[in-house]
């Protein structure tokens, strides 16, 4: 399997191939891309960035993350859940918005604090 | 009779720039008006809700609202007056202050007069008029960011099957949000024959969702009455699309992520002098435009790839501004800086001489194993090597007092890349 290696700008084009009892990675030019290849090879994780609905009439999106990197299959259905919620505001940045979200275990946490759109600053 | 009020510095713009220099000046005990159109500070960044912010900073990855946070957490505790959904509508330099004329609905027109200026509006996107893509008007043609705030802020989805012009990491971050929210991102076309975005974009936000990436195309005609239907794209050779092998790809949503200019409206209402190299406002080694006390930084300035060089150089403004606003300030030689062979621009345009410095630059060329080589006349004042120099990273270099004291005379310095077989 081709993977390209995104640890550092110069995106190396490895090659993972299975033999015997692990993985064989070539094509890296520095040591870091042979974990960076058999990690993406065997599990592929991403951290998730969203926007969550609210009930807000006027501040209608809150941003969210996941708390930490998860399984790319198990995104599907991570954004399903969140799609379906509204969440009414206020929500403070690094709060949960929906606690251990896929298998995986992560969280999902919000990224910037939001007051009721009644009590913006101004 | 309309309002005035006396503030030590206006800074226009609450985004990454405005927020860092602002800080830095209000930390040193002046008042600063902080002028934002927005309701919130924090600028393009709280619609960039993706990750990859605040490495070179923080030494961790953060969303753009989590980046702004750590700036717009510290305003509160400074003598920073905020002054939200307000606009600039001109900037009026006179022999006693700065008059920075702004209007809101919260105190109609009011006129802060400021003894200095920060110019931090940031850029904005370039659209379709810069192309000169011909054909129909339809709805479904948005800017990149745009469409980001439609979706990331406002809630609403632009379209369901889209074609993205650009393939910088804006288009990317663009089609990795437009796939996670349920439409297809049918082709990113990017003319030159390079992807012009960050390789971990490529494969994270591309070769994850199979989007299809056509380098060395153009979109020639955009087809469709009231929406979008479709696009013709066309391979490009030598500059010129290759019209018999084009194909018609059907979308109904067209973005564009095309190249970012800065906001130049006030400055050039100030007076102020844009230079042709960067698009943004001519500044002296102390980030101070012609107009005295009028200074600039960020990406109305010029054009960043990253928001941690963003708030570095605000914040080397702020330290500027501060000496400005506290006299004597200290006045050293100076001599001009020029870009030389395959550099695009050096910024900014004077060097101190015996005293540290900083540089901007960007690459005109993609160069391997290079350097960065300053020189005056025939002299070497500091060489850096760069191991892998593009177009679309740009350099920083600092040259500490030592280094700059060796510049003799008036003549300038020429910034160089230059390939290995060149430096000797």
């Amino acid at each position: 399997m081709k993977i390209i290696c995104t640890l550092c700008p110069n995106g190396c084009s490895l090659v993972v191939k299975p033999s015997g009892d692990g993985l064989t990675v070539s094509g890296n030019r520095c040591p870091r891309g042979v974990q960076y290849g058999r990690d993406e090879y065997t599990d592929p994780r991403r951290v998730l960035t969203a926007a969550v609905r609210t009930t807000d009439p006027e501040i209608r999106c809150a941003p969210v993350k996941s708390d930490r990197s998860i399984p790319k299959a198990e995104i599907k259905n991570v954004l399903k859940t969140l799609y379906a919620r509204r969440v009414p505001l206020p929500v403070t940045i690094g709060n949960v918005c929906i606690a251990n979200c896929c298998p995986s275990g992560a969280s999902l946490v919000y990224t910037r604090t939001l007051k009721p759109s009644g009590e913006q600053l101004h | 009779m309309v309002k005035t009020k006396n503030v030590d510095c206006a800074v226009i713009g609450a985004g990454a720039a405005g927020m860092a220099a602002s800080n830095v000046i209000a930390e040193n005990g002046f008042h600063v008006a902080l002028i934002d159109r927005e309701h919130e500070p924090g600028g393009i960044l709280l619609q960039c809700i993706h990750n990859g912010f605040g490495l070179h900073r923080f030494g961790r990855e953060l969303t753009g609202p989590e980046y702004a946070a750590e700036f717009s957490g510290a305003i509160e505790k400074l003598p920073v007056e905020l002054f939200l959904g307000t606009t600039v509508v001109n900037i009026i330099p006179g022999p006693s202050a700065i008059e920075v004329v702004t209007c809101s609905a919260r105190n109609g027109v009011l006129i802060l007069r400021a003894s200095a200026v920060v110019l931090a509006m940031g850029c904005r996107e370039r659209n379709r008029g810069n192309l000169a893509i011909p054909g129909p008007r339809p709805a479904g043609i948005f800017t990149a960011g745009l469409a980001q705030r439609l979706l990331n802020m406002e809630g609403y989805l632009p379209g369901k099957r889209a074609v993205i012009i650009g393939s910088g990491d804006i288009g990317l971050i663009m089609a990795r949000r437009l796939s996670w929210c349920g439409a297809r991102v049918a082709a990113v076309v990017e003319l030159l024959p390079h992807p012009s975005g960050l390789t971990r974009n490529i494969v994270q936000c591309l070769d994850d969702f199979s989007i299809p990436l056509h380098l060395g195309h153009t979109v020639t005609a955009i087809h469709g009455k009231d929406r979008v239907e479709a696009v013709t794209v066309a391979p490009v050779v030598n500059g010129v699309a290759q019209n018999k092998k084009s194909r018609r790809i059907r979308c109904d949503t067209l973005l564009l992520s095309v190249g970012l200019v800065p906001e130049n409206e006030l400055s050039r209402k100030a007076g102020v002098v844009i230079s042709p190299d960067t698009n943004g406002p001519a500044v002296d080694h102390r980030l101070e435009t012609g107009i005295a006390g009028i200074f600039a930084c960020g990406n109305v300035l010029h054009v960043h790839d990253l928001v941690d060089f963003v708030s570095e150089e605000a914040e080397e403004c702020g330290k500027k501004v501060v000496e400005f606003l506290r006299p004597p300030r200290k006045d050293p030689m100076t001599v001009p800086v020029r870009a030389g062979s395959s550099i695009k621009y050096v910024l900014p345009g004077r060097c101190p001489v015996g005293e540290t410095a900083q540089f901007f630059m960007r690459p005109l060329v993609q160069k391997e194993e290079s350097s960065i080589v300053i020189t005056q006349e025939t002299r070497v004042i500091a060489t850096r090597s760069i191991t892998r120099a593009r177009p679309a990273e740009m350099i920083r270099i600092k040259l500490d007092a030592g280094k700059t004291a060796a510049i003799e005379g008036e003549s300038p310095l020429v910034v160089s890349l230059r390939g290995k077989e060149e430096i000797a």
